[in-house]
């Protein structure tokens, strides 16, 4: 994608990626702290199918923005899954709140 | 403005497997699945992988930065992120073009991810420099 200013044509495509890039890291974190918070580490298996589809869906698309965002964010959610696997230690280190509702965990970590 | 075809080769496995098909019954259903699919987008693709690469590169290189350094050297990564963002925007190639733009704020990323390193040292969550003055605050 490129834009005329003036007879200056400058190519967006590359900030409109890189913006794309820097808001999937963002959701990337924000989805490992909530999803380990609510669904446990077994929130990888959501990270795997969505990251493995929207891979799918970016060799499939034409339009190179769209396939290039989805490429992006697909690789983002296949690191999630290390990420959330992680995120459960750093959990039971004490660095991120628990989820107080979970009672198996509370007990695994009491005595 | 001349864009830059990173992937010169599309296959078309519609044309090379259903050209002498009749287009009917379950066959067109195959036509149109291969409409579908007979598009590999390699460009996408291979933007994602590399936009995956440069942020697994940063990841290493923030924390050794800060152990090194401290976080005082984050003029140096917002400068050089927001200098590779701009110089994205004057490249015809469309795919360097979004590798530049995709460094560039994978480096402002890195820029906040920098003071968070330091956080986490002070916390005790990160290892910490012993040759190295940390001021609390």
């Amino acid at each position: 994608m490129s834009m005329t200013l003036f007879s200056l044509t400058i190519q967006l495509s590359g900030l409109i990626i890189g913006a794309v890039a820097f808001g999937s890291i963002a959701l990337g974190r924000y989805l490992t702290i909530k999803g380990e918070y609510y669904f446990t580490r077994r929130f990888w298996i959501v990270f795997l199918i969505l990251g493995g589809l929207l891979l799918l869906l970016a060799l499939v698309t034409p339009h190179f923005l769209v396939s290039a965002s989805c490429s992006i964010l697909g690789f983002t959610f296949l690191w999630g899954i290390g990420e959330v696997i992680e995120q459960e230690k750093r959990v039971q280190k004490g660095w991120f709140p628990e989820n107080p509702n979970r009672k198996k965990f509370k007990k695994k970590r009491s005595p | 403005m001349k864009s830059f075809n990173a992937c010169p080769i599309n296959w078309n496995w519609r044309s090379a497997n259903f050209a002498d098909a009749p287009g009917n019954g379950p066959v067109v259903v195959l036509q149109n699945t291969a409409f579908m699919f007979g598009f590999i987008n390699y460009e996408g693709f291979l933007v994602g992988l590399f936009a995956f690469l440069i942020i697994g590169i940063f990841h290493p290189v923030v924390i050794r930065v800060e152990y090194h350094y401290g976080k005082g050297v984050w003029p140096f990564f917002l400068v050089s992120g927001i200098v590779s963002a701009t110089a994205s925007l004057f490249i015809a190639q469309r795919f360097i073009s979004v590798l530049l733009g995709v460094l560039g704020f994978a480096l402002i990323w890195s820029t906040l991810e920098l003071f968070k390193q330091h956080q986490r040292v002070l916390k005790g969550q990160a290892k910490r420099n012993p040759r190295r003055n940390y001021h609390e605050s």
